[in-house]
């Protein structure tokens, strides 16, 4: 080959390595299919969807709470593998450090962790919208901006209801008042809103919001004005949240508690097994298809939610009449009381008529009615004399091997929030 | 588009170059013949060059070691053999005129090689004496003729210090864990890169079960894992070099702080067509001894009849083995079948083979096969140019049984059994799987691999050399799960039938050109000057997508679209990067060697406000056994190398993960159906860069007593910095991600040694020894501003802590426990070590051993923990009189911390966090060469045959069944160094022959 051309084909391949190298910027953009990019999302466009999203949120967070807080209360007895994190809360020893109480669905990526994200993120959710509505047109009638209000509600007055302390966007300790207090607040907002938007949907969530306005009222301790939010809402009302059985989102969109059920969990607790009650369906072994995840805990299951779309009640004229009674008094509580155990084929209330022994049938028939719609836990918190049948302290649990029931009230923000917010971690 | 106009611009220079070549032909001939084979494992040598120096001739010996020697003339001449890596052989024989003269050599290895080649991070293929910093060369054929060897990993074990290599566990195909110096990322793979002839290739560990729903998948987070690595039939690899670390890496870019490994496949050589044939067979056994279940009678068992109880008093202690019961464990096989075919010209050579082997293992539903086919051809058309052209496929079919804590693994079923169920429904088993269940699952992996390089080196110039390579790996796999339909409640939630299926488009691509512009000055030209200039692209495109099927009518329409529900989904990933690199070396009389570097990398992957990193390098390589002054003092020492190096490299970031992003998620109607809608994902990082390991290391090469000694001796410190962790934000703020930021800085430090010794050289006996040890000191000295959690400064990363046990008050009923968690033990080794020895018997008969330790190091024995503490069915827990008062308070308390508290029953783990320091007989082999006069009667040139084992002892304290196995992990980390029902690597014996022709 003569020097020339060799010295020629150096030279342009140099330059071609040089040009292609220069060019290459583009070719460092890439696709990333699996992700929405958050500079293609406008919180004003999308809205409907981030709503909703929010709104799901908030679904996904109760479903489970239900089923914790239903162990943690004695509404079941936890019949998940020993190891699993769920055990804690039948225990009552929530731990702060506790891993993965979503089983089975922590082991699908990504999941919550640890249970206190869920409400966490309802909350987060729903803030993002109410922040990027703000000012816009139409504020004050979109409806998007109302649901997100009667999320954000909800977010917190279940934060209050569970958690001993509160805590949300990385800001500092809430206590129960404070969180009951923003529930309030955010119910008051998304009344205006709804009341303004004027739709079914609205009514449905102004209906929603007085009455959980009422129940953070009630469970603040003031009686008078959960009396008059709940006389407020709508005779025959009720608000389900929704779920549905979509094999490929169950754990996004499904009954949790029905997942439990067949996962085989869920036993229905010993004092509601035989109650000859509708509100309270307790299926023996033998007569169901399961056997217990851990193999040993004797499996009644529950037959109030039978499939993935078995909708939860957030929301209703019955929980309302039940605030009124438990706000005005005995008197109103026995008619209430009298009335349930007559349309659910119970014999009339025969025990003690002072105010405590009727306060705690009160509960017993709340507990009947409200049987794993996460109701019990802000029951406990509020009148613990009066609700039977929590796991009592100091007596073994179901399962021996795993200690003693321990003395909690309420559940413990998680270390993953309090070592990583700098207003509440030790020495921060 | 950028890489295809590199790629285009590549190959349309290779075929105008190669177009304008005018072929040169040179033919030669001799009267001298012989064959010059390898002195200790008598298996040919070729390339090696035999010359008459004072008559200008010389030749080269063909693939077989044969050579033919033309037109020597008469008389007494000077016969001179040299290969390198081998010590130079000068015999003079006597040459009659017109008889053909036989000379035969056997050749001894150097135990320190300066002058062998080393291609891997370098500036094109130097001389190991110029590269300053370490890089470990295995020589892959020889390993492969004697040691059992079934997995490309297998052959990195234990034979290059600072190398950790852990089998993960007895499924055959199984990914392997290799740690390089130690590990040094917290959030990112530890694992090598892995390069084949220059080009970047898949080495991901690859899980086997598709992914699905939780309905559809729930609970098989222990799993199975393959490495693709393991994809590369060992018989084509010539060579492997192992870069170590940053010092040497630093040629490699923003992705290569844990090392390299570049896999070196062989070449044809001259000479006429050759063939070799070889057949192996393994006896695969288990070392897995199941601990039996127990269990205690109560009143109300001997009263429910249950049939293990029937006529026992209560408190009767019973137990059952269902993996003995059931005689579920078998001795596996391994078959193997492979043919090669080999030659050339001088101008023109090519290597073809074909493989095969298939392997059961000792459990139900292990199985892997591996057929592949390799063509390589190496073509040097003029002087100045040669181009190599390579192209594999393979075809690999793993099946592998669960085990390693997934609810459907054969030893977790039976370890977490029940005796007293035993002739009930459970029959003994942790739930109604039994091993008829777990064997009817079905869990495999197929995948067919592309692989093709391309390189040339041309010469235009004689100052001036371009290097180009570039080629593509292309991974097509299929990974199916079916969980049969079936009416025994094997299955509960899922009896239905479940079938998961994925395809996996998987593909890297690599463009690397050099230019490389060397002088020399002076006037004896004593200084050489090289300055290489060029620029590295690679790109790597992942494309799965999966379905799902839930509901099968019958167990034979098993196709996702015959299930009654289906769902699906899809993965897609891609990255770039962008290297540009530069090095000056000076020389100086070929015996002192100063190199500096330089890369700057860019990625796809860093923060947009992360243009590009630099990634320095500098090194200085001093052979002072060449300086005139040294032959006249220290004579027994004849070879002295001192080197040391510093270079940077760094680690990507994951794909995506410097964006902030939602993630899609539906939400659900009120009135019904689902909405699309999103979730807060991942905050996102601008800055993120890649985590920068930069590296001093230093050491000497020396040969001692004539070669018979030799001593590599290397000290390293490394500190990786800028860490990738995925940063814990507060639970409230709502992000379903954590985003991912650089914080906090590791050290790997420690030593490594290497020393070689010819014990006995005679006509009868050969015996070597090797022995190889590293420590490694690593610790976390930063964690930026992240909380307190399970990292600790100043600890070894993922150390173990646990309240340690204090005392044991037997009088009183107590263990007292520290009142803090507190550091036990560290998970990666800091010593280890082998030793390895060959002994050649009338040159016809070899004997190798290889024995290896670990030691310093913890191993979660979670498995005792499970059984003693949750399931309680271990003997130690069941049985009062088993454990002695004080080991069943160490282990089940009650606890009582010092300061008085009350603790749970699991307040430590300490009896459980055990030492899994060990020794272990890695290897055996005897292997005998054939005679000729035999080898020739069935038309052979030579043959060999082999007895071999593997894994045959190991002496531990460790409680657990083997304490190098490794538990795939869960989705968060794919390895777990715990043990929990891990089914530990098998034992094999081997017998193999290999026949050439």
């Amino acid at each position: 080959m003569e020097q020339n051309l060799r010295v020629k084909l150096t030279a342009a391949l140099l330059a071609m390595t040089c040009a292609a190298a220069a060019g290459c910027d583009d070719f460092l953009t890439v696709e990333n299919r699996n992700v929405v990019d958050a500079g293609a999302i406008d919180p004003v466009a999308d809205a409907v969807s981030l709503a909703n999203s929010a709104l799901q949120d908030y679904r996904y967070a109760y479903v489970r709470y239900a089923s914790w807080g239903g162990w943690f209360t004695g509404e079941t007895l936890c019949a998940n593998v020993n190891w699993n994190s769920g055990n804690m809360f039948g225990i009552r020893q929530v731990s702060p450090s506790a891993g993965y109480v979503d089983y089975p669905h922590a082991f699908s990526n990504p999941a919550p962790s640890s249970y206190f994200e869920q409400v966490a993120r309802a909350w987060a959710s729903s803030a993002r919208v109410i922040q990027a509505l703000a000012g816009t047109e139409g504020e004050s009638a979109n409806i998007n901006l109302a649901m997100a209000e009667m999320v954000s509600g909800y977010s917190f007055l279940t934060m209050a209801e569970y958690f001993c302390m509160g805590v949300v966007d990385g800001g500092p300790a809430l206590n129960t008042g404070m969180m009951l207090d923003s529930a309030v607040t955010h119910f008051t907002r998304a009344m205006s809103v709804a009341s303004a938007a004027g739709t079914d949907q609205a009514t449905q969530f102004w209906n929603a919001s007085v009455l959980g306005r009422a129940r953070a009222q009630l469970q603040a301790g003031d009686n008078v004005q959960a009396r008059a939010d709940a006389e407020m809402v709508e005779e025959g009302f009720e608000y389900f949240l929704t779920f549905i059985d979509d094999p490929a989102n169950l754990g996004r969109v499904s009954n949790f508690i029905w997942d439990h059920s067949r996962i085989s969990t869920i036993s229905v607790a010993p004092h509601l097994r035989n109650l000859d009650d509708p509100r309270v369906v307790a299926i023996p072994p033998g007569e169901h298809p399961f056997n217990p995840n851990d193999g040993v805990t004797e499996l009644w299951t529950q037959g109030k939610y039978t499939s993935y779309s078995s909708p939860m009640r957030l929301a209703s004229n019955l929980e309302a009449e039940y605030i009124v009674a438990e706000a005005t008094g005995p008197d109103a509580m026995m008619a209430l009381i009298q009335r349930e155990r007559t349309a659910n084929g119970q014999p009339p209330y025969a025990g003690p008529t002072d105010g405590a022994s009727v306060l705690e049938e009160l509960f017993e028939q709340r507990g009947r009615e409200f049987w794993l719609e996460a109701r019990r836990m802000g029951d406990f918190r509020r009148h613990p004399e009066a609700v039977n049948y929590v796991p009592e302290t100091g007596t073994p649990y179901h399962k021996p091997a795993l200690g003693l029931i321990g003395s909690q009230m309420c559940w413990p923000l998680p270390d993953k929030e309090v070592l990583n917010n700098e207003n509440l971690r030790p020495g921060g | 588009m950028c890489l295809r106009f590199l790629l285009g611009i590549g190959s349309m220079l290779l075929v105008t170059l190669a177009g304008a070549a005018p072929l040169v032909a040179q033919e030669q001939e001799a009267t001298i013949t012989g064959r010059v084979l390898d002195g200790r494992s008598l298996t040919p040598v070729s390339q090696v060059q035999i010359s008459i120096p004072d008559g200008d001739l010389g030749t080269l010996t063909a693939a077989n070691g044969r050579y033919l020697l033309l037109g020597v003339p008469a008389g007494e001449v000077t016969l001179r053999v040299e290969r390198i890596g081998y010590a130079p052989v000068e015999r003079t024989v006597t040459v009659v005129a017109d008889e053909p003269l036989i000379a035969d050599f056997e050749l001894t290895l150097r135990p320190v090689a300066l002058d062998a080649v080393v291609v891997t991070g370098t500036a094109g293929e130097r001389p190991r004496r110029e590269q300053p910093a370490v890089v470990a060369v295995v020589n892959v054929a020889e390993v492969v003729a004697v040691s059992p060897i079934s997995q490309v990993t297998d052959i990195l074990q234990s034979r290059v210090p600072g190398v950790d290599v852990r089998a993960g566990n007895g499924n055959p195909g199984v990914a392997p864990r290799i740690r390089i110096r130690g590990e040094s990322s917290i959030n990112l793979s530890n694992e090598p890169l892995i390069f084949l002839d220059g080009i970047r290739v898949d080495s991901r560990q690859v899980r086997l079960a598709p992914p699905g729903t939780a309905n559809s998948s729930c609970c098989e987070f222990g799993g199975q894992v393959a490495s693709r690595l393991n994809d590369i039939a060992q018989e084509d690899i010539e060579s492997i070099e192992v870069v170590k670390g940053p010092a040497a890496a630093t040629l490699y870019g923003a992705d290569a702080s844990a090392g390299v490994i570049q896999i070196i496949t062989k070449r044809g050589t001259p000479g006429a067509f050759r063939q070799t044939v070889d057949l192996e067979y393994n006896g695969v056994q288990s070392t897995y001894d199941p601990p039996a279940n127990w269990g205690l009678c109560s009143q109300s068992d001997i009263a429910a009849g249950r049939p293990i109880c029937s006529g026992l008093s209560p408190g009767s202690v019973v137990s059952d083995n269902p993996l003995v019961r059931e005689n579920v464990q078998k001795t596996g096989r391994l078959f193997g079948l492979g043919w090669t075919g080999a030659g050339g010209a001088e101008q023109f050579t090519y290597y073809l083979s074909a493989r095969g082997m298939n392997e059961t293992g000792f459990f139900p539903n292990q199985e892997y096969g591996r057929y592949t086919g390799r063509l390589n051809l190496n073509w040097t058309p003029t002087s100045t140019l040669r181009i190599d052209a390579g192209y594999s496929l393979a075809r690999i079919d793993n099946e592998m049984v669960d085990g390693n804590s997934s609810a459907y693994g054969m030893t977790t079923n039976a370890g977490l059994g029940n005796p007293l169920t035993l002739g009930l429904a459970n029959n003994g088993w942790w739930s109604t799987r039994d091993s008829e269940a777990i064997d009817a699952l079905d869990s495999t992996i197929k995948t067919t691999k592309n692989t093709v390089t391309l390189g040339a080196t041309y010469t235009p110039l004689s100052w001036f050399t371009h290097r180009l390579s570039l080629g593509t790996d292309m991974s097509n796999s299929k990974n199916r799960r079916v969980i049969p339909k079936n009416d025994n409640g094997w299955f509960p939630g899922r009896d239905e039938g479940v079938i998961r299926q994925m395809a996996t488009d998987y593909r890297q691509s690599t463009f690397d050109y050099l230019g490389i512009l060397s002088n020399t000055m002076g006037s004896e030209g004593q200084w050489a000057n090289s300055l290489a200039l060029g620029l590295q692209v690679i790109t790597i495109d992942n494309d799965q997508l999966w379905g799902v099927g839930i509901g099968l009518a019958t167990n034979a329409a098993n196709a996702v679209s015959a299930a009654a529900q289906k769902e699906g989904g899809q993965f897609f990933e891609q990255e770039r990067s962008i290297g540009y690199m530069g090095q000056w070396q000076i020389g100086y009389r070929d015996r002192m060697f100063l190199q500096f570097g330089l890369r700057v990398d860019r990625n796809s992957s860093f923060g947009e406000e992360i243009n590009s990193v630099a990634l320095p390098k500098a090194g200085f390589s001093w052979v002072i056994s060449d300086e005139p002054f040294w032959s006249e003092g220290v004579s027994w020492i004849n070879l002295l190398r001192l080197r040391t190096a510093y270079g940077v490299t760094g680690r990507a970031p994951r794909p995506g993960a410097s964006i902030r992003t939602y993630r899609p998620s539906p939400y659900v109607k009120q009135a019904g159906g689902l909405g699309v809608g999103m979730v807060l994902q991942n905050p996102g990082n601008a800055g993120l860069k890649p985590e920068t390991g930069s590296e001093f290391e230093a050491g000497i090469d020396a040969a001692f007593f004539d070669d018979v000694v030799g001593l590599e001796f290397t000290y390293f410190d490394k500190v990786t910095k800028d860490l990738l962790i995925s940063r814990e934000l507060p639970v409230s703020v709502g992000f379903f991600g954590d985003p991912w930021a650089n914080l906090g800085k590791v050290i790997n430090r420690g030593i490594e040694l290497a020393v070689s010794a010819r014990l006995i050289t005679r006509p009868d006996l050969l015996w070597d020894v090797q022995i190889q040890g590293s420590t490694l000191h690593n610790e976390l000295t930063d964690l930026g501003d992240l909380p307190p959690g399970g990292l600790k400064v100043g600890d070894p990363l993922f150390s173990y802590y646990t309240r340690r046990i204090r005392e044991v008050d037997v009088a009183s009923g107590v263990a007292i426990l520290s009142d803090t968690l507190e550091f036990l033990g560290r998970r990666q080794p800091s010593h280890l070590g082998n030793v390895s020895t060959n002994v050649t018997l009338w040159r016809n008969l070899r004997l190798y051993a290889l024995f290896d330790w670990k030691s310093n190091f913890v191993t979660p024995n979670s498995t005792a923990n499970s059984r003693e503490r949750s399931v309680g069915n271990a003997r130690e827990r069941v049985d009062p009189g088993f454990l002695s008062p004080e080991e069943r308070l160490r282990r089940f308390g009650p606890y009582r911390s010092e300061s008085g508290e009350q603790l749970s029953s699991r307040a430590t783990n300490e009896p459980y966090l055990q030492d899994a320091s060990f020794v272990r007989f890695r290897e055996l082999s005897l292997t005998y060469t054939v005679p000729d006069s035999w080898a020739a009667q069935i038309g052979a040139d030579r043959a060999f045959i082999t007895l071999a084992g593997r894994n045959l002892s190991v002496w531990t304290a460790w409680e657990g069944p083997d304490p190098e196995a490794i538990s795939a992990g869960t989705w968060y980390d794919p390895f777990q160094q715990n043990e929990w029902f891990n089914i530990p690597p098998a034992r094999r014996w081997e017998v193999k022959s290999n026949i050439a022709f």
